[in-house]
């Protein structure tokens, strides 16, 4: 039902229009609402539209139609400005300073994370295939024994129940217990059919076991640690904000992979994305998705804003002021971390078309393409120079 | 502006929360001003029933309490209780229902069950009854002796607002009415 009214609409007005109005119009119904609740005079109002007859109920409704098309086209105007203030991009340069400070401090805490857990890994690995000998090699020896003490030790009951908890597994005391399961494995037979051996032979199992959770462990780690910082942070010029953070991502990945600025050569780009029918609608829906959470988020902020001071003045809404004052920021929250999580999506969406369409960019600019990865650096680099600065750099034009 | 990071990292943190502290601080400072600007429904503005008064409670000041809901300064603005005092409930009012001037009359409807007589009894030599009994209680009566059978007093007619030289309404059979033949020997007793 809805989907037929977006398409209907949409041979009017463009999808992200009609789809961007939506918030609009909840704001604004939502505020008809509590007019409604506070004041007697909106009430009458209402009434008295009500009690119209049906040319001036006409009239009036288009009247209003027009007002919410203009507001809708006003407030869209006001998306990217919006989104740049969650960017924390106006702020002032000791503000920005301050506040991306804590930016900066989880960015080293992440690289730290990462350089440790890459250290583990790298030694786990080193030590596995050699671990792996040790015990057969001492359970070889242990087999001529004939003998059978065993019992699990706590330190390896505990490394256990890390390994089910899905936690981290010190690199010292793994190999600690290796050690010791090796000693053990050299004095004690695992092939004698008494429950001390049958425990041991089990143990050894659970240890190799062990051993390969905590490689796949750090390599998971090391994994999500580098997707967090490639995702979250552009390079080590951090931005006031998680959101800033975010939208500066593809920038800086279009810099340090290609030396392309993406700031200049985005508009040029989308002109070639508009070729492939099946990139660029992906590449729009995902736009519109995030500002039409920017509108929500902002208008849930003046809504909630508006009413926590007005109501007081009013008199009105001794319950609805609580409920108001804690659900409009919560709502604030949770749209904040939906945009992120779309915000994440469009970035990785815009680096995918860096990847994958730069060279139809530079067809279209007719250069001709670079033969290897240090020359297209070198060429977007100049391509830069030229147009952005009005450098006298020449170039080869390749006619179509 | 020059400071090391540490300091940076502690203003950007009381950037932060500065907003949320002074939301806060205002929806505290918003909801008392709310609350001392509530507008009063006139719902609140009423007196409610501290016990079950049948028809025909002769009301006292006792008998009605002002809403809860209805902060104390605004009390002012209820009609006084010297008003309710006197008069006789028109229907059965249950215990923390409003009660209204309207529910009101100044003089009870008497009505005596069938076959029965209503009978005014004088309560001068037992003054104190005056302050207890009222419409619905059951009396006992002792004449020469005293019968075990229990009458309803239908209303407590009182010539002021203060329970003095009261009488009582009781709904009487023939026969018991015989028992008043001689009033000044006639007590009654609380059932």
């Amino acid at each position: 039902m809805l989907g037929t009214l977006l398409d209907k609409l949409e041979s009017l007005f463009s999808k992200a229009f009609v789809v961007g109005t939506i918030p609009l119009l909840t704001f604004l119904f939502l505020n008809g609402a509590m007019l409604y609740v506070v004041s007697a005079t909106f009430q009458n109002w209402i009434r008295a539209y009500l009690a119209l007859d049906t040319a001036h109920v006409a009239i009036l409704s288009f009247v209003l139609l027009m007002a919410v098309i203009v507001l809708s086209y006003v407030f869209s105007t006001l998306t990217t400005g919006l989104r740049e203030v969650l960017e924390g991009a106006h702020l002032n340069p000791f503000v920005a300073n301050c506040l991306s400070q804590r930016y900066r401090s989880n960015l080293a805490d992440l690289e730290e994370q990462l350089r440790m857990a890459r250290r583990f890994l790298r030694k786990i690995r080193l030590n596995r295939q050699s671990w792996q000998t040790q015990l057969a090699n001492a359970r070889t020896v242990g087999a001529a024994t004939k003998v059978c003490a065993y019992q699990r030790d706590k330190e390896l009951k505990d490394l256990l129940d890390r390994q089910s908890a899905n936690q981290s597994i010190d690199l010292s005391l793994l190999e600690l217990e290796v050690t010791k399961m090796t000693n053990t494995l050299t004095q004690n037979s695992t092939v004698l059919d008494n429950p001390a051996c049958r425990e041991l032979d089990r143990d050894q199992g659970l240890m190799l076991r062990l051993i390969a959770y905590a490689v796949d462990h750090y390599q998971a780690k090391v994994l999500q640690l580098f997707n967090e910082i490639e995702f979250d942070f552009p390079g080590q010029d951090v931005a006031p904000t998680k959101m800033g953070n975010i939208a500066n991502v593809a920038a800086y990945y279009a810099q340090s992979r290609y030396s392309m600025n993406l700031e200049i050569y985005w508009t040029r780009l989308q002109k070639v994305l508009q070729q492939d029918t099946h990139f660029y609608p992906v590449l729009q829906e995902s736009k519109m998705q995030l500002d039409f959470l920017i509108e929500l988020l902002w208008l849930t902020v003046i809504f909630t804003l508006i009413w926590v001071v007005v109501l007081p003045f009013c008199g009105e809404g001794v319950h609805l002021f609580p409920v108001l004052a804690i659900g409009g920021p919560a709502l604030t929250w949770i749209w904040y971390r939906i945009a992120l999580r779309n915000y994440r999506a469009f970035s990785d969406l815009v680096r995918a078309a860096v990847d994958l369409y730069r060279l139809d960019l530079l067809k279209g600019l007719h250069i001709p393409l670079p033969t290897n990865a240090a020359q297209e650096y070198v060429l977007w680099e100049a391509l830069e120079q030229r147009t952005a600065y009005g450098d006298d750099t020449n170039f080869l034009l390749q006619n179509p | 502006m020059s400071i090391n990071s540490l300091t940076q990292k502690f203003v950007g943190k009381l950037l932060r929360w500065l907003p949320f502290v002074l939301y806060a601080s205002w929806v505290l400072i918003g909801y008392r001003i709310l609350l001392e600007n509530q507008v009063r429904r006139p719902v609140q503005f009423r007196y409610v029933a501290t016990g079950d008064l049948s028809i025909n409670h002769l009301v006292s000041t006792e008998d009605i309490v002002a809403d809860a809901s209805l902060p104390w300064r605004d009390r002012i603005w209820l009609p006084k209780p010297a008003e309710f005092e006197g008069k006789y409930t028109a229907h059965r009012i249950a215990r923390g229902q409003s009660v209204e001037l309207a529910d009101l009359r100044p003089s009870p409807m008497i009505k005596p069950s069938r076959g029965d007589v209503a009978y005014a009894f004088s309560l001068e030599h037992q003054p104190s009854l005056g302050d207890i009994l009222n419409a619905g209680a059951s009396v006992g009566i002792c004449a020469a002796t005293c019968g075990g059978e229990s009458v309803n007093v239908l209303a407590v007619l009182c010539p002021a607002a203060k329970r003095n030289n009261c009488s009582v309404v009781l709904d009487l059979s023939l026969t018991q009415v015989a028992r008043f033949s001689d009033p000044k020997n006639v007590q009654l007793v609380l059932k």
